[in-house]
C-alpha cells in the first residue's frame, strides 16, 4: 500500500486531479484525513489578506521609486561604478595608448642625450650640439621615416583604433602619465628602450 | 504606429521594457504602478508590517530597474518582480528579527458590510495566519504566499525560485502541514 506524495496531495487538494483517481484515496483513512488537513491549512491561509494601506500610500510609493530611480546614477558612483562604465576596450586601450605615447617621448629624449652614430664615427661636437639642444628640438628634429624604431613606435600608436586623445582626456594625459611612473616602472621602460636601441645598433 | 509613438498603456510587456529602457517619460513609472500592489503584498508576508514591506517595495522596484536590461521576457514582469522580491525580502528576513506584527494593522482593512466585531475577529485570525506563515521556512513560506496570495502556477512559482515543480508541491504541502500545526498550537 502506497499513501500518497506530497504532490498527489496537492493536485487533488487543489482540485487539479480528481479523487476518484486515487483507488488508495477511498481506503486509506489516514490519507484522507491529511487531505482534509491540507484542505483545511489552504482555507485557513486563503483568510489572511493583507491589511490595505491608506489611498494615498500607493501614489506616495511610486513618488519615492521615481526619486529613487532618479538619484540611482549618483548613489552608483564609487569604483564599482567606475568600473562597470569603462568598457573592456578602454580598459585595454588607454593603458596601451599611453605606454605608445610615453615611450615615444622617452625614446626621443635618449636619442637626444646619447646619440649613437650609425655609421660608426665617433661622436663629435654635431652631436653634442644636439643633445644641448634639448630633448623637444630634438624630437623634432628626428624624422620618423629615418628611423625604424621610431616608425615601429609610431606604428604602434597609429594602429590603436580609438581616438587617443579622448582616451587620455579620460585617463590621464601623457605628461601626467611619466610623472607618475614608478621608480621601477621607469627602470624597465629604460631597459627595453636600451634592449631596442642595440637591437637595431647589432642590425645595422 | 510604432511602439514608440503608441500611448504607454497600449503596449505589451516587451514594448513597455523597451520603452523604459529608451528612457521614455513614464514608462517605468507604468510599471511600478501596474505592480505596486502585488509587490508590497508579497513583502507585507515576508516582513508584517507596513513600514518594511514599504521600504522593501521600494528597493524591489529600483532593483528592478537597474536590471531592465536583463529582462529576457520568458516570463511576465509580475513573475520577474516576485523572483526579485522573495530574494530581496529573504534577504531581509534572514538579516532582521521579524517584527511581531501590530494588531492596529487592521485599521487599514477594507470595512465593507460587516459588523465591528466581526471585522475584528476577521482581523485578529489574519493577524494569525499571517504570523504563522512568518515562521515558516524560507521556501515553504514563498511557496505558499506566491500560490495562495499571488495566484502563481506551480511552474511559474519553481522560475521564481529556481527549483522543481515537484519541490515546490513538496515544499507547499509541507507549509500547509506546518501552518496547520502552528495555529493549533496557537489555540491550544
Amino acid at each position: 500500500m502506497r499513501h500518497l506524495h506530497a504532490d498527489e496531495f496537492v493536485d487533488i487538494a487543489e482540485g487539479t486531479r480528481a479523487e476518484s483517481s486515487s483507488a488508495h484515496l477511498a481506503s486509506c483513512e489516514a490519507c484522507r484525513s491529511q487531505l482534509a488537513d491540507v484542505r483545511a491549512a489552504m482555507a485557513a491561509a486563503a483568510e489572511a489578506d493583507v491589511p490595505e494601506p491608506s489611498p494615498m500610500f500607493w501614489h506616495h510609493l511610486s513618488q519615492r521609486v521615481r526619486e529613487a530611480v532618479v538619484n540611482e546614477p549618483q548613489q552608483a558612483e564609487g569604483w564599482r561604478g567606475a568600473l562597470r562604465r569603462l568598457s573592456w576596450r578602454r580598459a585595454v586601450v588607454a593603458p596601451l595608448a599611453s605606454l605608445a605615447v610615453i615611450a615615444l617621448i622617452v625614446f626621443a629624449a635618449m636619442k637626444a642625450l646619447a646619440p649613437v652614430p650609425h655609421d660608426g664615427a665617433p661622436s663629435g661636437s654635431g652631436a653634442s650640439a644636439v643633445a644641448a639642444s634639448g630633448a623637444s628640438d630634438a624630437a623634432a628634429d628626428v624624422s620618423i621615416d629615418a628611423d625604424p624604431l621610431l616608425a615601429i613606435v609610431a606604428s604602434l600608436a597609429s594602429a590603436l583604433d580609438v581616438d587617443a586623445g579622448a582616451v587620455l582626456e579620460d585617463s590621464a594625459t601623457a605628461d601626467h602619465a611619466v610623472a607618475h611612473l614608478t621608480d621601477d616602472e621607469l627602470r624597465e621602460m629604460q631597459r627595453m628602450l636600451q634592449s631596442a636601441l642595440q637591437r637595431q645598433q647589432s642590425g645595422d | 504606429m510604432t511602439s514608440a509613438d503608441a500611448p504607454l498603456a497600449d503596449l505589451d510587456e516587451r514594448a513597455l521594457v523597451d520603452a523604459c529602457l529608451a528612457n521614455r517619460a513614464g514608462a517605468f513609472d507604468l510599471v511600478v504602478e501596474r505592480h505596486r500592489r502585488s509587490v508590497y503584498q508579497l513583502c507585507y508576508r515576508f516582513v508584517g508590517n507596513h513600514e518594511d514591506a514599504s521600504d522593501l517595495s521600494q528597493d524591489v522596484f529600483l532593483r528592478a530597474h537597474r536590471g531592465l536590461k536583463n529582462f529576457r521576457g520568458q516570463s511576465s514582469i509580475a513573475t520577474w518582480l516576485y523572483r526579485i522580491g522573495v530574494n530581496v525580502c529573504l534577504n531581509r528576513v534572514s538579516a532582521k528579527q521579524p517584527i511581531v506584527e501590530a494588531i492596529d494593522a487592521r485599521e487599514f482593512e477594507d470595512t465593507g458590510a460587516e459588523s465591528p466585531s466581526d471585522r475584528m475577529l476577521r482581523a485578529e485570525r489574519g493577524a494569525r495566519v499571517r504570523a504563522a506563515i512568518r515562521q515558516l521556512p524560507p521556501k515553504q513560506r514563498a511557496a505558499l504566499v506566491l500560490r495562495t496570495y499571488h495566484e502563481l502556477s506551480h511552474r511559474e512559482i519553481a522560475d521564481v525560485l529556481g527549483s522543481s515543480v515537484g519541490a515546490v508541491k513538496a515544499n507547499f504541502f509541507h507549509a500547509l502541514g506546518s501552518l496547520k500545526r502552528l495555529l493549533e498550537d496557537e489555540n491550544a
